[in-house]
């Protein structure tokens, strides 16, 4: 019964996970294809070159709080508006989650190069803002348009897990921590949240580790000094040619990545 | 003065109408059950005296205070839900002390009220456990030591027995009566049993189509019914319907397919109207077949049919008789030791009782 899933598994994930981590003990040559044989001589230098030159542990620290800001970003927006949704009526709720999902219509890029129009110089945001008194602001290329970006294209990854958990919480209980004295505000923070964590941590993932290799939207909107560990990833590949590096960086990410994962399914 | 008083009270949906000009009052101290089939507005009473519906017309006063512009968390009103409704991330305790913590009670003194509370639903061993490791009469129990540790002036049951098997009913109800007797607090239950209401309830209030039908004693509803509803409702009485040919306390009503028939119990309603005779299956005798004479009074009544149904109950058989005018009358006979026997179905039978067995309604 398992084995269509094990051999899909070993195909799609194993084996092109494990290309790249053999491609990263490799090293750098000229030509086609731009690196040496697979596990002819395993060579661990580009890991060497990672723990001494701090600029791939920088660009690593800032890729994890640029995620970790963004994600909670998404998690103050896509909460009310999971619950929100979680609350309407059956006969809205579709629609609703529908609207949640529609920009997946439209191709990522363009939805990313939309917001340079809206966060330039003289856009929509800076004469709104200007309109109000608060300008000049010079929003695109710095860290805030980069962190407005990820919190927007990565909200429906926020919402609809939240969504699945908060629509199927009991209605009963929130009305018999009313009865028992609890205020609005009391309702939420001792039953609402507190059931809904699993929820926020199926969210907080789902958002956190694709935003950490994020390359597009801090390569478009952030700063030139905005290093996350994604552009760092791309520079090795398309610029610098240098593949095994770029494999090495990209396994270091993903062990990175995995660790709390795994400890997270332990705790479960 | 009443400790809860209920003063035309309405619930609208736009058209639709829940509870209309509904007038109540209940003493300190009462177990007060609110009966009624589905849709009759019996819930909906219930969870606008919990502050989760607001009326649309009418006033609620407890204790003197009018409560009904009072959202659910400032009334002193308790609800055991229906579903328990127990909090799943918490322990025994810590739903028993929810609300005590939200009215600020010292620590030290929480721990003391929970102890006390588990202890009156005799849940002491269970404290640490969480609710979905209780059976369901163990969280029906949690349930009502929630609501109850807060000591609020009113407690709301929403059918506290529906999610449990009959054996545990029976249990239930005698734990839930000997609790409301030690705390002393005003109970008001919901049910659609009307077995569960008759032996709760110090008073019942039968509701019908979001209007009160009659509001009494146990005993008052079931022998003195007010309405054709009340009397179906409550046991599922045979009725009879008719003409008043003479009045009085002694009338007689001339049924059609049955002939005149003497009731000497109920409203007086004058000569020439319509009415209804109720006879309870219990009053019935069936003549030829034992009569094992029920009740007081002579069985003038009499009316001649053809068995159509005999349903065996363990202690009763229930005999449908088809009577030559087309009426069917249900008759209730005990079965116990020396009881005649049953009768066979088809055979003929003529079914009589005593005109104190009715009770006249008007129509």
């Amino acid at each position: 019964m398992l084995a269509p899933v094990w051999a899909w598994l070993l195909l799609f994930v194993a084996a092109p996970v494990l290309i790249v981590a053999a491609l990263s003990f490799s090293t750098s040559v000229a030509g086609v294809p731009p690196f040496s044989p697979l596990l002819a001589d395993p060579d661990p230098a580009n890991y060497g070159v990672m723990t001494e030159d701090a600029f791939y542990l920088n660009a690593g620290l800032k890729s994890l709080v640029v995620a970790g800001v963004s994600s909670l970003g998404c998690l103050a927006i896509g909460y009310p508006m999971a619950l929100a949704i979680a609350r309407t009526g059956e006969r809205w709720r579709s629609l609703l989650l529908l609207l949640v999902m529609l920009p997946f219509w439209t191709g990522f890029l363009l939805r990313v190069t939309a917001w340079i129009g809206l966060l330039r110089d003289g856009g929509w945001v800076d004469w709104a803002l200007g309109g109000m008194g608060l300008g000049p602001l010079r929003l695109l290329y710095t860290d805030a348009a980069m962190y407005i970006g990820i919190t927007y294209a990565y909200l429906p990854f926020m919402i609809l897990p939240l969504y699945a958990r908060l629509s199927k919480r009991d209605p009963a209980l929130e009305e018999a921590a009313a009865d028992l004295g609890a205020g609005p505000w009391t309702v939420f923070r001792t039953v609402t949240w507190p059931l809904s964590v699993p929820g926020v941590v199926a969210g907080l993932a789902l958002v956190f580790i694709p935003a950490v290799g994020e390359y597009v939207i801090p390569e478009l909107l952030g700063g030139p000094g905005a290093q996350t560990i994604g552009r760092a990833l791309w520079n090795e590949f398309f610029s610098n040619h240098d593949w095994p590096m770029a494999a090495a960086v990209a396994t270091a990410l993903l062990t990175v990545l995995l660790v709390p994962m795994v400890v997270l399914r332990a705790r479960e | 003065m009443a400790h809860l008083e209920i003063r035309g009270l309405a619930v609208r949906y736009g058209a639709l109408v829940a509870l209309e000009g509904l007038d109540l009052e209940i003493g300190s101290g009462e177990m007060f059950v609110l009966l009624g089939g589905s849709g009759s507005g019996k819930t909906t009473l219930l969870r606008t005296l919990g502050g989760f519906i607001v009326p649309s017309a009418g006033r609620i006063v407890l204790g003197g205070q009018d409560i009904t512009g009072l959202p659910p968390h400032r009334r002193p009103v308790n609800t055991t839900f229906q579903s328990y409704a127990l909090f799943p991330h918490m322990s025994v305790a810590e739903n028993v002390g929810f609300g005590l913590r939200r009215q600020g009670v010292a620590r030290g003194e929480i721990g003391a009220r929970v102890s006390e509370l588990l202890a009156l639903v005799r849940l002491e061993a269970f404290a640490g456990r969480r609710p979905e490791a209780l059976s369901g009469g163990q969280r029906q129990r949690v349930a009502l030591a929630r609501a109850l540790a807060p000591r609020p002036r009113l407690l709301l049951l929403d059918e506290p027995m529906s999610a449990l098997d009959r054996g545990l009913r029976e249990q239930t109800r005698a734990e839930l009566l000997r609790v409301q007797r030690e705390t002393g607090t005003t109970f008001v239950l919901v049910t659609h049993d009307q077995d569960e209401a008759l032996s709760m309830a110090t008073r019942i209030g039968l509701l019908h189509e979001g209007r009160l039908e009659q509001v009494g004693t146990p005993a008052e509803i079931y022998e003195r019914p007010a309405s054709r509803y009340v009397a179906r409702f409550m046991g599922g009485a045979n009725i009879l319907d008719g003409v008043v040919r003479e009045a009085g306390p002694d009338a007689v009503v001339e049924v059609a397919g049955v002939g005149l028939v003497r009731a000497s119990g109920g409203a007086p309603v004058p000569i020439g109207a319509a009415a209804h005779v109720a006879v309870r299956p219990e009053r019935l005798v069936l003549d030829g077949v034992g009569s094992d004479g029920q009740g007081s009074g002579e069985l003038v009544n009499r009316a001649a049919g053809v068995v159509e149904d005999v349903a065996y109950h363990g202690d009763t058989v229930q005999i449908c008789v088809r009577l030559a005018g087309g009426m069917a009358l249900t008759v209730s006979r005990p079965l116990g030791r020396g009881a005649a026997g049953v009768p066979e179905r088809g055979c003929e039978a003529v079914v009589a009782w005593a005109p104190e067995a009715c009770v006249l309604l008007a129509s």
